[in-house]
């Protein structure tokens, strides 16, 4: 039996709710939606719809990675901004750097500074 | 909120491991892989190390750096915040706690892995993400570190992927 005209077609694109709007595709993104279509065996709108998911789903990752990371940051930027009282003495250069390389040259108790 | 990989998790990630399952959900849904620079680190670290098994290991590196290549791969940077939390904590935590169960390696060793412990939970914590992970216990102690220190910003999720 041959093939009915219907079965030749792209299956139909899933039927979607939402606002109908109208929208000028600029002509690159329409060679890609359109490649997209045709790879996937759906129609131009169904390949628009499901990029835009695409990059929507990419931009939210981004989006709430970014927000925490710079709510965080911030944070962490703000722990140095407390007072400090007037009358409290600076370390020396030495102090200062026996502080930091303590654990390097042995100064301190491995048991108490640790790694 | 997205998890980045410990090291736990990010080690048993190529084909027939136990998160290899993982992996292939986030290439086929196009959702970012996370990694922390210091689990990158790990990764490469114990695939060059001396004992490693020579040409079988090199396809393995290769495999792990073609991942790290990825387009959806992030390596979650240790960067300024990164580092300058890894400073606090480490001032506040200098040992791996102990939870009452041996460690493996030597102290030295378990000092080590513990720093970069606190490494990757301060790049997965200032990168904006949450910790996907095996070793629960240890990251959840940093967790509260980190919640003790800056209790206005949402917490490093750690979530416990055996479970």
């Amino acid at each position: 039996m041959a093939p009915t005209r219907r079965s030749a077609r792209r299956p139909r694109a899933p039927r979607r709710t939402g606002a109908r709007t109208t929208l000028r595709v600029p002509d690159d993104l329409a060679e890609t939606v359109a490649r997209y279509a045709e790879q996937h065996r759906t129609s131009t709108n169904d390949a628009l719809i499901r990029l835009a998911y695409d990059g929507a789903r990419r931009y939210d990752y981004r989006h709430t990675v970014e927000e925490l990371a710079a709510g965080r940051r911030a944070a962490l930027d703000r722990l140095e901004d407390q007072e400090i009282p007037p009358d409290a003495g600076d370390l020396t250069g030495e102090e200062t750097a026996r502080a930091i390389l303590g654990f390097r040259l042995g100064l301190y108790d491995e048991e108490t500074y640790g790694a | 909120m997205p998890d980045a990989w410990d090291t736990s998790i990010a080690s048993r990630i190529a084909a027939d491991e136990r998160h290899a399952s993982l992996l292939a959900t986030h290439l086929r849904e196009g959702i970012p892989v996370a990694l922390p620079a210091p689990t990158v680190q790990e990764i490469v670290r114990g695939l060059r190390a001396p004992a490693a098994d020579g040409a079988r290991t090199r396809l393995k590196r290769r495999w792990f750096a073609g991942l790290f290549r990825h387009p959806l791969t992030i390596v979650v940077p240790f960067d300024r915040s990164a580092a300058e939390l890894t400073g606090h904590l480490l001032a506040r935590l200098p040992h791996p706690p102990t939870h009452n169960h041996r460690r493996h390696g030597t102290r030295a060793q378990q000092r080590a892995a513990w720093a970069l412990d606190v490494q990757i939970a301060a790049c997965a914590f200032a990168g904006g993400y949450g910790l996907l992970t095996e070793n629960v216990h240890d990251f959840a102690v940093l967790r509260d570190a980190i919640a003790e220190l800056l209790p206005e910003v949402p917490p490093l999720a750690v979530t416990d992927a055996r479970a």
